[in-house]
């Protein structure tokens, strides 16, 4: 025998044991990169998050400041200077008004310098000044639109549509200093989506690791300990799910409101506040289906026979629980909540849309998608604030869209088999 | 084609392309299937034994598994002629599997539909192959099937859905199926190793006995020697993705050639001989990864008799008597001066 | 007999049925009908019988794994039965067991090492470093090299997986063992190996094994005395010799006739059982072997045979043995 166990140690040098060594979440991570759409997902979702996060780092705009006709005004002088650059003709053409445009412009800017430097008397002389503004601009933005240049072309007959943007003052995609324009009450859309961002992401995550937590604690407990304590924690289970959610919420609106009142304003938690009750709603709502998947994974870990080994070793119940049975539990788990920090997103992001979700002064882009509906009632106003619609909503499409492709394939590298 | 041939595997290679790497399942298997013969077929996990029914029943998985070489000749006893199975459109492999060829697998519980009765899986396996039976008649024929198989109450039975029966019925009905269409092959793949001892010793006295009844070839796939030292006329042992001796019955269990198979003969204790706790010679080492196979060939790495030549080239098979063939350089006579 | 290791006198496990929604109790299963044996140091008893014949439950209610419903475990003169888990847990050091599944049986988030070093870190004070040395000993004990301790059981085959199961049950120097059919889920060219092994093993820290198997050739290999049980109870009981060659009860007689052995000439005489094994729910009347025996008579039918002494130490449960 001593020889065979020479010749044993001998031979089990090369072809018997794998070349590459992996721990669990090394072959998973070496599965998933392998998965291309998976891979797309999860770029996408870095750089959705590193704009959330990182983005208000270097653009700095207020996200709740407003912007005033002066500003529309500017934008107006930008739009017309670069005409005239293209075609010197047109400064012969408006004259005499568009000195008094640029005049009143440069008198505003000085204005409003002074008046951000606390001057409270610039601030009551602009404010005045603003309807002068106004009819300047009208006249400046009809008289462009008539213009008629050399080869008989009107090329300006759409400045009558940039009307719009006076009053109430707004700005439109690509206006210097706005990449994404404003809102329907004058505030930077690209600041707001940040903000909102940040929000809907912090809902999201952290919503559904509290419900990962009370999920699996409840899924480890009652598959472990089984008989009485496991069937009073599932019925209980089963109640939490026959819950109409949705319903509860909306009545249950007035109260979330009062209560995001107290906590952003009188305990002075401000944003933080107003996100609170959110959280504390999705994960009391959505620790339920981790229950049972936990559980599950439990019940068929403990036939498992490395957990009656652990047994017969004397291992205590703790280190049954957290060494065996745990471990094993948590590639479902994080697939699961990879999965439904998407679904808490969207949820999040309709009941902010109803109106029940998120209260200022926070916003997320379901709230910012359900300022736009609110006030859009016409098609012109639809041309009008197309970016307060489409951008979050596409940014919301495809940040779910990726968390799903993400967690999709995460869940192929963890157990291709698994049923979630 | 030889004339008492029903089947000849002809220099077949298989390789699967998975996610983990490159496995050269099957490297120039050869084995030919006589007419009311049982040839077994014996090998480890790994081994390639199954990989090589599936491909005789074209079943194997679709994007992962390539046929790289090869040809798979049988004989269709109504016609006579010969017919590559590998060739054949997937519409007349169809009228071949599970008609012509048959199957039974380890595990009866997962190759039966549990929603539907047993009998109803048998008229079904009758009904593809005969369109013009009617519904009574397959019925009365499934009956017979059942009887056949030596199903008690058979009538009773026939309704019976699979998992009120025991493995060693489900396996019963699982024939029964095979047999329905009365083939010509019938491929059983470790047919006996779920079952107890005394249901295993039923189930192949079974096969044996419908063997001699109906006319026709069998190929048994199995791990244990015991099975098929009882039940096959030649057998073929393979080890990793080769057959490495393949010879008539006697000659492998009284005279084997291969190193492998003589370590596999000595690593089963017997019950006709053999002291209390003597050590087993056996064969060291484990099975190598097949991602990760040995040069040379495959089992120099656990055999007593390695050679250099062994680690560096692969050798090929060789007959040393008529319808014995053993791939080893042991074996390889007067030809080492030609290489 | 002031060695023996192990008694145990009458085990019996009725496994209760429970149905509805308030989970009375319906029936039982009897797993284990009254069961005695006993285990001498160094020696190893050989549990066999089919599937439902309760042998892995033996197994299991020896190491208190499971409770019992009546009868006595004795190990080294203490009474363990009626230990609760505290007081028995210290005893585990001494009585380990080996599985049959070398893939379920090792958890596959621990590292090799991990899974040696638990019963170390579970029963002892030894400091990483000990612990450590100890798994490099144990690994080359069962012919594992030390650098496989930090890799992951998934990347190694059933043999292997075996070996490390093993390393794991000799880390506290047990006296006792169950071994639970461990060598059946393995190739065949490891079978060999580890069944070498356990009777090296066996040789030189002189542990007793409780050795349970469906193989009898295995049996017949490895053990001192012999255990033949159907539907929970024993049927026949004595030592290797006894069993395997003067085997008396007609259920030994055709379970050995019914292995498969490795020679095509080999001539004996074949006895065919018919019919299934019944369900040890309803289990039959008189001797549960009636239904399949072939001498059966109506006495059989309706008198329960006591398990006798038909020569030393050789046990027959057969009216007619």
């Amino acid at each position: 025998m001593a020889d065979t166990e020479k010749k044993d140690q001998v031979m089990t040098k090369d072809y018997e044991v794998a070349e590459k060594s992996f721990s669990f979440w090394g072959a998973v991570w070496r599965r998933f990169r392998r998965h291309k759409l998976a891979m797309f997902g999860l770029w996408v979702l870095v750089i959705v998050f590193l704009f959330s996060f990182v983005g208000p780092v270097f653009y700095t705009k207020d996200v709740g400041a407003n912007i005033f006709e002066e500003d529309v005004a500017i934008y107006y002088e930008y739009k017309i200077e670069k005409a005239i650059a293209k075609d010197p003709a047109l400064k012969d053409y408006l004259g005499v008004s568009w000195e008094d445009f640029k005049a009143k412009v440069e008198t505003a800017k000085a204005l409003k310098q002074r008046a951000e430097a606390g001057d409270f008397e610039a601030l009551t002389q602009l404010s005045m000044e603003r309807s002068d503004i106004v009819s300047l601009s009208v006249q400046i933005l009809s008289m462009m639109s008539s213009y008629t240049d050399a080869s008989g072309n009107q090329p300006y007959a759409n400045y009558m549509d940039m009307m719009k943007y006076i009053q109430p003052p707004g700005l439109p995609v690509g206006a210097p200093g706005y990449p994404l324009g404003t809102d329907d009450q004058g505030r930077d859309l690209l600041a707001r989506l940040m903000f909102g961002g940040k929000v809907s992401f912090t809902i999201g995550i952290v919503s559904a690791l509290v419900a990962m937590l009370l999920g699996t604690t409840v899924g480890l407990v009652a598959g472990y300990a089984g008989g009485l304590t496991d069937a009073l924690l599932m019925r209980f289970v089963d109640i939490m799910l026959s819950i109409p959610t949705l319903p509860l919420l909306l009545a249950l609106a007035p109260l979330i409101r009062k209560w995001t009142k107290t906590l952003s304003e009188q305990m002075g938690l401000g944003v933080f506040g107003s996100i609170v009750p959110m959280i504390v709603v999705l994960a009391v709502f959505g620790w339920m289906g981790l229950s049972r998947l936990v559980r599950g994974q439990v019940l068929s870990l403990k036939e498992q026979q490395f957990v009656e080994a652990a047994r017969a070793i004397g291992a205590p119940t703790g280190r049954i629980l957290t060494k065996h049975l745990f471990p094993n539990t948590i590639a479902p788990v994080v697939v699961a909540t990879s999965l439904a920090v998407a679904g808490n997103i969207l949820t999040e992001a309709s009941l902010s849309f109803l109106g029940f979700g998120v209260q200022p002064p926070a916003t997320s882009w379901g709230q910012i998608l359900n300022v736009a509906i609110n006030f859009i009632n016409s098609p012109v106003q639809l041309t009008r604030y197309w970016n307060m619609i489409f951008v979050p909503g596409t940014l919301l499409f495809i940040t779910i869209l990726s968390f799903n492709f993400a967690g999709d394939g995460l869940r192929d590298a963890v157990d291709p088999r698994m049923k979630l | 084609m030889e004339k008492d041939n029903i089947l000849e595997i002809k220099n077949l290679h298989v390789t699967f392309y998975t996610e983990d790497g490159i496995v050269r399942a099957l490297q120039g298997v050869e084995y030919e299937v006589k007419h009311n013969e049982t040839l077994g077929v014996v090998g480890e996990s790994g081994c390639g034994k199954s990989v090589t029914s599936l491909t005789i029943m074209r079943l194997l998985p679709k994007p992962q598994a390539k046929v790289e070489e090869g040809q798979i000749l049988f004989r269709d006893k109504e016609t006579g002629q010969e017919i590559n199975l590998l060739e054949l459109p997937e519409e007349k492999m169809r009228h071949v599997r599970g008609n012509r060829i048959s199957m039974i697998f380890q595990e009866p519980m997962t190759a039966l539909n549990p929603v539907y009765t047993v009998g109803d899986q048998i008229m079904e396996a009758i009904l593809i192959h005969n369109p013009e039976t009617t519904r009574q008649e397959a019925r009365k024929k499934a009956i017979e099937m059942l009887k056949l198989v030596g199903i008690p109450a058979a009538e009773k039975r026939v309704d019976d859905y699979p998992h009120q029966m025991s493995g060693g019925m489900r396996q019963r009905v699982m024939i029964a199926m095979a047999l329905s269409t009365n083939p010509d092959i019938l491929i059983a793949d470790e047919p006996t190793t779920a079952l107890d001892v005394t249901i295993q010793a039923q189930i192949l006295d079974l096969i044996n006995r419908l063997q001699e009844q109906l006319g026709m070839s069998i190929i048994l796939i199995t791990h244990n020697l015991g099975v098929v030292a009882q039940n096959a006329d030649r057998i073929a042992v393979m080890y990793l993705g080769r057959i490495v001796e393949y010879a008539p019955v006697r000659e492998i269990f009284h005279d084997p050639k291969h190193p492998y198979t003589q370590g596999l003969l000595q690593s089963v204790p017997r019950l006709d001989r053999g002291g209390l706790k003597e050590p087993l010679p056996g064969i060291s080492g484990n099975l190598p990864s097949p991602y990760n196979p040995p040069p040379g060939c495959k089992f120099h790495p656990r055999c007593p008799y390695v050679m250099d030549r062994c680690r560096e080239e692969e050798p090929s098979a060789v007959e040393i008597s008529p319808g014995h063939t053993v791939r080893c350089w042991l074996h390889v006579k007067g030809e080492k001066s030609n290489e | 007999m002031n060695d023996v290791l192990l008694e145990v006198h009458d085990l019996v496990k009725w496994f209760p049925i429970k149905r509805g929604v308030f989970g009375r109790v319906q029936g039982h299963v009897k797993a284990v009908d009254g069961v005695s044996f006993s285990l001498r140091q160094g020696e190893t008893l050989g549990l066999v019988g089919e599937s439902g014949s309760g042998k892995t439950t033996i197994g299991r209610l020896v190491l208190k794994l499971i409770p019992h419903t009546r009868g006595r475990i004795v190990f080294e003169g203490v009474d363990i039965t009626s230990m609760n888990y505290s007081q028995f847990r210290p005893m585990k050091k001494d009585m380990q067991i080996i599985f049959q599944d070398p893939y379920s049986s090792l958890n596959p988030r621990m590292t090799v090492g991990e899974i040696i070093a638990e019963p170390l870190l579970v029963h002892t004070n030894m400091t990483q470093k000990e612990r450590e040395k100890r798994v490099y000993e144990l690994l080359e004990k069962v012919t594992l090299r030390p650098e496989h301790a930090r890799r992951y059981p998934h990347e190694f085959s059933g043999g292997q997986r075996q070996r490390i199961g093993i390393a794991r049950a000799l880390a506290l120097n047990p006296k006792f063992i169950v071994a639970d059919e461990p060598i059946s889920a393995l190739d065949v060219s490891i079978q060999a190996q580890i069944t070498n092994l356990l009777i090296d093993l066996q040789r030189d820290m002189n542990i007793s094994f409780l050795f349970i198997a469906h193989d009898l050739s295995v049996v017949k290999h490895m053990a001192d005395s012999v255990l033949v049980l159907y539907l929970g109870k024993p049927m026949e009981y004595g030592k290797n010799e006894d069993v395997f060659v003067h085997p008396r009860h007609p259920y030994t007689q055709a379970l050995l006739s019914a292995v498969p052995v490795p020679d095509p000439d080999y001539k004996r005489e074949r006895i065919i059982l018919q019919g299934e094994i019944p369900s040890p729910i309803d289990p039959p009347k008189g001797c549960v072997f009636h239904t399949r025996c072939p001498y059966a008579t109506d006495k059989c039918k309706t008198e329960i045979p006591q398990l006798r002494e038909v020569a030393t130490g050789h046990f027959v449960a057969c009216h007619y043995a």
